[in-house]
């Protein structure tokens, strides 16, 4: 459990940005031994929810609420040296975000819970053109396919993305998930074959098994 | 009031402000633009502030337009331009130029930026999946070296044994080519069983299975028990063995039969590499905290492009032993790993054609 205490200077270190504080109260966890979903849970996803809410009620820049992701994303590599080097089975997952979407976080942390989780998860990126993500499904053959919407208005892009991922490949598992749905577009996993939308890391690690 | 307020604004508020006069020179400016420019520019013309090597901007005709904003560069204290949106204005024979900072800049900056910092994390992190992938690979490898060499050790320790036993009994027994077979096979079993050991302690060293046995020990003691061993190959070559220890050198906690394994590698590298009738020369001393351990021959000397390979294992060096000596070059591989595993250094100074220089420093790390 990450203490409160601990979470809300990690959070004023972020939204201030302040590397350097945010370095420190990650390391310090890790060397404590923090469990790494935990991490992912209560401290990255959180703040960065909270981070991007602050954005919305106009309390915080833009410009703020991109710093706080790029920290956080820095963070990131410091946890990659344990989730790597953990054991791994042959699963392979293709994580991406659609065209258009710039915001990819999100998407690069569902891609680590799958590695955490024991899975290869291959991470394409924000704004990945659909013909590139189609190519690279068919160099890797992955398990599933996990595509990350983090604004609503690039709904439609992402429909378009299954279609095209449909129509090249008829079972392949589609997880689609991110704060776009928010607002709206869950009805999309039922319009689709083998398309499901998660809400949670939780019930993305809950999933995994049944794949 | 209004008048006051504005005056306060113009003077005080962080925006560009300049005045000129109507031929282009400039009156008055802000503190702002003071700062910025670093210096007050009264009297300079506007084009020795306003970056405009092209000389397209006319401020009469942008004054006509003041409604429309236009994006110009200051050079600032540095001589850098800086970007602001500015409207010009002609009011009773001056020209006015109010400006803010081009937000529309700094937004295409920033997404600049916030792109290429998303692409830098994600080349780390596939950076570090290859890396753990490599390691894996590479525990692999040990695993299965380790492995082979260690099945391969039982039969070669008997095929040496028994062709130990021959020579002794039979060897007499046999014709002088028969007698030359059998010695061939017990030297050539004899070298084999060497290089399956040194894999054998590279993998183990290089899984992390480097086991110390810690124990006080007398380093001149160890160094003395080492050149007597090596004397016997150094006479056959004529080499002297000049050794010069320090009286002051304490005992220190460390695993004496590694370093023993570091110090006869090197001592006899030393005497392979050496030219005949040349000497070898040992120094022991006490530094500060530590002990130093210098061993220096006039032989051969590793080539330029060797140096920075000779901690390589499993890579092939060019340097030659003078009497034809075998070995696998993996001794200074090991050696390297012994002493790092104490948290000591080791050092290589070598020129080729004049010989080499091997620096050891050992600290004293003992705990009572």
């Amino acid at each position: 459990m990450i203490r409160e205490k601990h979470y809300s200077t990690y959070l004023q270190a972020l939204l201030s940005g302040d590397q350097k504080r945010c370095t420190e109260i990650v390391s310090q966890l890790l060397d404590e031994k923090v469990d790494i979903k935990m991490l992912y849970n209560q401290l990255f996803q959180r703040s960065l929810y909270e981070t991007g809410e602050l954005w919305e009620m106009n309390k915080i820049s833009v410009a703020t609420e991109h710093l706080a992701t790029s920290i956080t994303e820095s963070l990131l590599t410091l946890v990659y040296p344990i989730i790597f080097s953990k054991p791994h089975n042959e699963r392979t997952a293709i994580v991406s975000c659609v065209a258009n979407e710039f915001h990819q976080i999100g998407g690069k942390i569902v891609a680590d819970f799958l590695e955490l989780n024991g899975w290869h998860a291959h991470f394409l990126g924000a704004n990945t053109p659909v013909k590139d993500l189609v190519e690279f499904i068919d160099k890797k053959e992955p398990d599933l396919v996990a595509l990350s919407l983090s604004l609503y208005f690039n709904l439609p892009k992402l429909h378009k993305t299954i279609e095209v991922i449909r129509a090249h490949n008829q079972k392949l598992p589609i997880l689609v998930g991110g704060q776009a749905f928010r607002w709206g577009g869950q009805e999309l996993q039922y319009g689709y074959e083998g398309v499901r939308l998660l809400t949670s890391l939780d019930e993305l690690e809950s999933v995994m098994k049944t794949y | 009031m209004n008048l006051k307020l504005i005056e306060h604004i113009r003077t005080n508020a962080p925006i560009l402000y300049i005045e000129l006069d109507s031929k282009g020179y400039i009156d008055m400016v802000n503190e702002f633009t003071t700062q910025l420019v670093g210096k007050n520019p009264s009297g300079l013309h506007y084009r020795e502030v306003i970056i405009d090597f092209t000389e397209s901007i006319d401020i009469q005709a942008l004054s006509q337009k003041p409604e429309n904003s236009h994006r110009i560069s200051i050079s600032n204290s540095s001589n850098l331009p800086i970007d602001f949106q500015c409207a010009f204005l002609f009011m009773n024979d001056r020209y006015l130029i109010i400006g803010s900072t081009d937000y529309q800049e700094f937004a295409i900056v920033q997404k600049e930026i916030l792109n290429l910092n998303q692409q830098l994390s994600n080349t780390t992190r596939e950076l570090h999946k290859s890396n753990a992938e490599l390691s894996r690979l590479n525990k692999m490898k040990n695993e299965f070296l380790g492995m082979a060499t260690h099945d391969l050790r039982s039969p070669l320790g008997l095929i040496m044994t028994f062709s130990e036993f021959l020579i002794d009994e039979t060897g007499e027994n046999l014709s002088e080519e028969h007698n030359y077979y059998l010695q061939k096979i017990h030297s050539s079993c004899y070298y084999m069983r060497q290089i399956v050991d040194d894999y054998l302690d590279v993998t183990k060293i290089e899984s992390g299975n480097i086991d110390l046995n810690i124990q006080f020990t007398n380093i001149p003691k160890i160094i003395e028990q080492v050149i007597s061993v090596a004397e016997i190959q150094a006479k056959k070559k004529s080499i002297e063995l000049i050794v010069k220890q320090d009286a002051d050198i304490p005992q220190i906690e460390l695993d004496p039969e590694k370093i023993e394994q570091v110090l006869r590698n090197i001592i006899t590298n030393a005497v392979d590499h050496s030219n005949e009738h040349s000497s070898v020369f040992l120094r022991t001393k006490l530094v500060d905290n530590s002990i130093h351990i210098e061993i220096e021959d006039h032989g051969v000397g590793i080539p330029n492009k060797d140096l920075p390979i000779l901690f390589n294992p499993f890579e092939r060096k060019t340097s030659r032993k003078t009497g034809g000596e075998k070995s696998t070059g993996l001794g200074l591989v090991i050696a390297r790993k012994i002493i790092d595993a104490h948290k000591g250094e080791i050092k290589i100074e070598s020129k080729e054609g004049e010989g080499t220089t091997i620096k050891i420093l050992l600290p004293i790390t003992n705990k009572e």
